[in-house]
């Protein structure tokens, strides 16, 4: 029992609080005075005295001026400065609560007025009570708060936020309440879970402890607060108004019984909720007064227990009918999860016909009726029950929902309540039997339950079941409950004992033959529960799986986080870690635990994955169809749909490359298409949706990879029609002199010969001879085919190294990796500095400057630039006196020359001839990529690792001044990605075989197109839509010239449009209609654009697309693509056509590209 | 003596691979380029000592495949795999890095070395690779006459 102060006669206390009073004035400042005072006094005397002086308006207004503010900008007090233990702290704010206690019941009256007019969507009394509050008890953090959120339930989010930022523009109000107001409103951010909201809080909040927990409290949770801080959160609300200060220190009080529910709490705590619970009358007080051991007769409220004896019993219409008398009258939310749960058993659909429609609580009914019959959309039903939960934290129907959807997880019954359930137990609306679980405070559960079952005269059956529960004997019987209730309750009391398989006995029972579906699964999640305890795991495995499969939101009820760590554990200490590896169910478990739980156990998954396999003695997933003795086919669809997924299947050691794991994942798919038809049911889009992705990713991956190979092209078709009749009338003079010249038949006898004599030394003797005009002519015949074959600006090797490989591309293939790794950076003009490297500089040196470091960062993307500028513009070129060092070098010696005349001796068509040096040129070619491969892999890429050593040594001479770890990490991540960038340069100096492309749809070409842009300007976002005549199919032999115009196309938008804005949006259409190919092409110009520029560049490009300003722009890099995409046109698709650029009003540049579809189309 | 090199940076790979030639030339060595391939030959062929990069693709690079998805601790999970199959194979990490994992939330390599340590009893040490500064070499042989004797 609570001891009060021992009394003093009345002379004594006025003796006493005059001392008190003038030790108070002594301080000069009254303030400080009592502050000192409230630290220092005698605890016995302190509570004699307090009440006094918060009895005397002269001193009450000194702390507390304006208790109810009708302005903004009096919502803020000075407090008082200095801060005592937490129980003075308590007290001293009971003792200024207490003189308004008229005030605070009256609030309670018409807060309980107020929010059942909020629930009931009756928005005209919600804001009418709304300013009877204002009015009679001024502004407070409470109404702001309930006034944001209201205008969320009227109006919208929209609306709210309108409203939000109206009052955080209002610098009226103090800025730590706008602050506030600003986490209130984005608190109800959608898709923002409470856990995110407050990790984000956490982050983002200030550090202070006391005022730190305060806002906690606002906001609607329980922080965690140690009684030092706590004492600090109590004061703060010296600060506020009246509402505040009382509606937040039972908040308080709530959270401090919560987070310590120890003896010491309720000590420290009696005293002060004594003294208010005997002035204000609150139903939150009353039960923190009977929690505590203030107050056992406490006034409780008990309308709910007969609603739940009736459904206990059986009940169920009395139980529907009771219920929904007391969800229309009071909005229970506990009356209306047993209308709820009865309305299922009892087979009766749930409709409350008298609320309306658009009403919190209807919207909380139709939540609330998914989440309990674990409909499929139950999930996404429990996060907005959650988040409207914390939105309304201030009103206490919102902790009675809160509870009854963690309870479905956590059940108080059966786990340790946490911390939140034994907060939310103290602030829920109405009384519940079942609250006494999470009331674990020094026998306040069974002090809850006595106390109603007395006021109810002992008669409740839900009271005594519950007694029973608390403190559970074997052999309870449990005998007024009906059969099912009976049963769950002896399962509970055997799991709360300990008794774990006579509870996985009694539930396995009632789960073989369910009353209801919600039966079923509570039961369910329940027997998992006994399983799991009674270790018996595989057992465990299978429940989870086949309930989990049958009602997808179960998954983040069942114990999947303990039983996965207890696998792994059974795994460790068992001799074959593999044990229960035989079993579907646990794979499925590791994948549900990835999915609902968290992504760390991922290699768990693909062991468990693999050991299943394996104990199948099967080597791929996809055998599994037909090896599925003992797999049931729920099992097997879920498996393969969705454990076979590409991060598992790249882990099975059978697969060896990307390419293997796509195609297994398509394999399984059309197995998953099969396995659906053949059930009966309708294979879920997604399988097609997927399968084609993949395919289509192969096949663009291929095109890429074709293209890429067939960058090194020499048109010897193009040629053969460009050497003209010259050469043909060439060739037949050369006859003509061959057949009359016998002489020079004896010379090439004599070089043959002496050939077959001396080997290598038949050079010497050759140069020496003579060169009649027959060799003459032949010399210059094969002259002329080698220089329209090295040199020719449209169909020669030179163009198309210029065309498909020196035009940006290597430079982009080579400074990709750097520019991904943020190692390079541009310089602002051809001539200027680079610009400084923000992203390093920010993160090694705080943005702080160090030149040492800058210019080694400097020095990194010169020595980048300056590879990428010698490698095209001197080596990967045809050799000439302008380009020495060019590694094409097709000079023929006279040796060859008469190698190559004897060769062609006895030949008489001129086709053939040229057959015969084409092939040389081509041998020679081949020869020369080599080189150039050389050049790449042990010149360039010598070079750029040699720029990354210099920097790497260069931050180490920095350290350690400069923290630059992650730099060097940077560096080398680095290294292996330039070695196949330059890798994949070199493989592009292969001669192109012969390929053979199957007929396709022009999209594939555009997104191989996109895919290459999109890997060069990876920092670009390139947004596309595509859209081609249906079925339009075009030959294979165009597609690597159509992807390459789809390709200049679109590298023009990246580089001229998109990359000064980050993101570009493309329009593409190919139609095919009266014998052309219509190509339509456009995107979007940033606003900053200067149309009349890009007029001009229109014309420009319209006026050039010709072929002779083409042919010469072709061979030269850093030109638009447009000469290119003519000479595509013109002489790889040999085509008609036509090309147009324009702009339209709306500023999409688009080009239009008509074509002659003979022969290209199908 | 059999000795894997898992390693999917061709010049570290060229290196480490050349410095056993050199010191230990009746050495025969086999090399894979990534988490998977170093996994299979971990597991199916016997080998008295491995050598393992800690961060490798999942495949074996090639022009044609990017490698899958990278792995910040190949090594940490080719041990991890011979654990759970019971092999034990002396094994030596060699890395580059200092730190792995994700920038916000990184492991030092002295934290993974500790991990190591506890978790692998086939795990003998780890050994810098610098590809400038020539250490590591003395202290990669040194390491492998740990295992070898001298």
């Amino acid at each position: 029992m609570l001891r009060f102060t021992p009394r003093k006669s009345s002379t004594t206390r006025y003796n006493e609080f005059a001392r008190a009073r003038a030790q108070v004035t002594k301080a000069g400042n009254i303030r400080l005075g009592l502050a000192h005072y409230k630290v220092n006094a005698p605890d016995a005397e302190f509570r004699r005295v307090l009440p006094q002086f918060f009895q005397m308006a002269a001193y009450r207004q000194l702390v507390w001026p304006d208790p109810m503010p009708a302005t903004y900008q009096r919502m803020i007090s000075p407090g008082i400065p200095r801060i005592s233990s937490l129980q003075r702290e308590v007290e001293w704010a009971v003792n200024a609560l207490i003189p308004f206690a008229d005030n605070l019941n009256d609030f309670v009256e018409v807060r309980e007025r107020y929010e059942h007019a909020l629930l009931f969507g009756d928005k005209d009394a919600h804001t009418r009570i709304g300013v009877e509050i204002q009015e009679r008890f001024g502004f407070s953090v409470w109404l702001l708060q309930s006034r944001v959120n209201s205008a969320q339930v009227w109006s919208g989010l929209a609306q709210q936020k309108e409203y939000s930022r109206e009052l955080m523009a209002d610098k009226r109000l103090p800025s730590i309440l706008r602050y506030i107001i600003s986490w209130i409103s984005f608190r109800t951010e959608e898709n923002l879970s409470c856990s995110e909201f407050f990790r984000l809080f956490n982050d983002n909040a200030p550090a202070s402890p006391g005022l730190f927990d305060l806002l906690h409290i606002i906001l609607g949770d329980c922080p965690q607060m140690e009684p030092s801080t706590a004492s600090t959160t109590v004061c703060l609300t010296d600060l506020l108004p009246l509402i505040d200060r009382y509606v937040y220190l039972v908040a308080i009080l709530q959270a401090l019984i919560a987070q310590a529910p120890t003896a010491e709490t309720c000590e420290n705590l009696r005293y002060a909720v004594t003294m208010l619970s005997s002035v204000v009358k609150d139903p939150a007080i009353e039960k923190i007064a009977l929690v505590v051991g203030a107050k056992p007769a406490a006034s409780l409220n008990t309308d709910l227990i007969p609603c739940l004896d009736a459904y206990s019993e059986g009940r169920y219409t009395e139980a529907i009918s009771l219920a929904k008398a007391l969800v229309i009258k009071k909005g229970s939310i506990d009356a209306l999860q047993i209308l709820l749960r009865s309305s299922e058993q009892a087979g009766i659909s749930a409709i409350i016909s008298e609320l309306p429609p658009h009403a919190l609580l209807t919207t909380i009914v139709q939540d609330l009726t998914k989440v309990i019959g674990f409909t499929p959309d139950a999930t996404a039903a429990a996060s907005r029950l959650e988040k409207i939960g914390l939105t309304h934290s201030d009103t206490t129907w919102a902790a009675a929902l809160t509870l009854i959807v963690a309870r479905q997880s956590h059940d108080e019954r059966v786990f340790e309540p946490d911390v939140l359930q034994r907060y939310h137990a103290l602030r829920a609306s109405g009384d519940n039997p079942i609250f006494a679980f999470s009331m674990t405070i020094d026998g306040a559960g069974q002090r809850y339950v006595d106390r109603l079952s007395a006021l109810c005269g002992g008669k409740s059956s839900t009271c005594s079941s519950t007694r029973a529960l608390l403190r559970p004997v074997v052999g309870g019987d449990y005998q007024e409950l009906s059969d099912d209730h009976r049963q769950k309750m002896l399962a509970l009391s055997a799991l709360r004992l300990g008794h774990n398989e006579r509870a996985e006995e009694i539930l396995a029972e009632t789960f073989r033959q369910p009353n209801g579906r919600v039966a079923h699964y509570e039961g369910g999640t329940l027997l998992a529960e006994a399983r799991l305890r009674a270790g018996h795991l595989l057992e465990c495995a299978q429940i989870c799986v086949d309930m989990f499969l049958a009602a997808t939101y179960i998954g983040s009820l069942l114990p999947i986080a303990r039983l996965v760590q207890a696998l792994l554990q059974a795994s460790k200490t068992s001799a074959s870690p593999l044990a229960m590896s035989g079993d579907i169910s646990v794979v499925i478990i590791f994948d549900i635990y990835s999915r609902h739980v968290s992504p760390a156990l991922d290699p768990e998954r693909a062991d468990a994955f693999n050991d299943f396999l394996t104990s199948r003695k099967l080597k791929f997933p996809s055998q599994l169809t037909d090896n599925r003795e003992g797999v049931p086919d729920e099992h097997l669809l879920y498996f393969l749909r969705n454990v076979c997924v590409p991060d598992v299947l790249d882990q099975c050691l059978a697969l060896r490359s990307s390419r293997e794991v796509e195609d297994e994942r398509a394999k399984i798919l059309v197995q998953l298409t099969e396995l659906y038809t053949a059930a009966g049911l309708v294979p879920p889009v997604q399988l097609n949706d997927e399968l084609q992705e993949i395919r289509t990713r192969q096949v663009i991956r291929d095109t890429t990879h074709q293209l890429d190979q067939s960058k090194i092209f020499v048109d010897t078709d193009g040629i053969r029609r460009a050497l003209g009749n010259q050469l043909r009338e060439n060739w037949a003079r050369y006859r003509l002199l061959s057949l009359q010249d016998t002489a020079n038949s004896d010379v090439s006898d004599v070089v043959k010969i002496i050939q077959e004599a001396m080997g290598d030394r038949v050079a010497i003797v050759s140069l020496s001879l003579p060169l009649t005009e027959r060799t003459k002519l032949f010399e210059r015949m094969v002259g002329d085919i080698r220089d329209l074959f090295a040199n020719n600006k449209v169909f020669g090797l030179d163009a198309n190294l210029s065309t498909n490989i020196r035009h940006g591309y290597v430079l982009r293939e080579l400074r990709r990796p750097f520019v991904v790794a943020h190692l390079v950076t541009n310089k602002l003009t051809e001539s200027s500095e680079y610009k400084i490297n923000e992203y390093w500089t920010e993160r090694c040196l705080d943005g702080e400057e160090n030149s040492e470091f800058s210019d080694a960062l400097n020095d990194l993307s010169r020595a980048v630039d300056e590879e990428i500028e010698y490698i095209t513009g001197k080596v990967l070129k045809v050799w000439s006196d302008s380009s020495p060092e060019g590694v094409f070098d097709f000079e023929i010696s006279l040796p060859m020359l008469h190698y190559l005349q004897r060769k062609a001796g006895d030949i008489e068509n001129y086709d053939e001839f040229l057959t015969i040096i084409f092939d040389y040129l081509w041998l020679q070619t081949d020869q020369m990529l080599g080189v150039a491969r050389q050049a790449l892999l042990e010149g360039t890429l010598r070079r750029l690792y040699a720029a990354l050593n210099h920097l790497e040594e260069t931050l180490d001479a920095c350290a350690p001044e400069v923290d630059s770890q992650s730099l060097v990490t940077a560096v080398n991540l680095v290294r292996p990605e330039v070695r196949s960038a330059v890798d994949r340069v070199a493989s592009w100096f292969t001669l192109s075989g012969s390929r053979d492309y199957q007929d396709y749809n022009p999209k594939i070409a555009f997104d191989a197109a996109l895919a290459t842009v999109e890997t060069y300007y990876n920092d670009l976002n390139i947004r596309t839509e595509f859209s081609s005549t249906q079925s339009m199919l075009m030959r294979g032999w165009t597609l690597p010239y159509v992807t390459r115009v789809f390709s200049n196309l679109i590298e023009n938008v990246a580089k001229h449009f998109g990359i000064s804005i980050g993101s570009v949006e493309i329009k593409c259409s190919v139609d095919a209609h009266g014998g052309s190919v219509a190509i339509h092409l456009e995107n979007n110009l940033s606003e900053s654009s200067d149309r009349d520029m890009i007029v001009k560049k229109i014309d420009t490009i319209n006026a050039n697309f010709g072929q002779d300003t083409a042919s010469n722009l072709v061979a030269k890099e850093g030109n638009s693509g447009y000469p290119k995409i003519w000479k595509i046109l013109t002489h790889d698709l040999r085509c008609e056509h036509q090309l147009a650029v324009s702009l339209t009003d709306d500023c999409w540049f688009v080009v239009d590209i008509l074509i002659d579809s003979r022969g290209i189309v199908l | 003596m059999k000795i894997l090199v898992a390693e999917d940076d061709e010049d570290k790979l060229g290196d480490i691979v050349g410095l056993i030639n050199e010191h230990i030339p009746q050495a025969k060595i086999a090399t894979a380029k990534s988490l998977q391939s170093g996994l299979t030959q971990a597991l199916t062929a016997e080998h008295d000592l491995l050598l393992i990069d800690m961060t490798m693709p999942n495949f074996d690079r090639t022009v044609t495949d990017d490698g899958g998805r990278p792995h910040a601790f190949a090594g940490r999970e080719i041990l991890r795999q011979m654990l759970r199959r019971g092999v034990s194979t002396p094994a030596i990490i060699v890395t580059h890095f200092h730190r792995f994992g994700p920038e916000d939330d990184f492991t030092t390599l002295e934290q993974l070395k500790v991990e190591l340590e506890t978790r692998f009893a086939n795990y003998i040490g780890t050994v810098q690779y610098r590809s400038n500064v020539d250490d590591w070499r003395d202290e990669l042989l040194s390491v492998i006459i740990k295992v070898f004797g001298e």
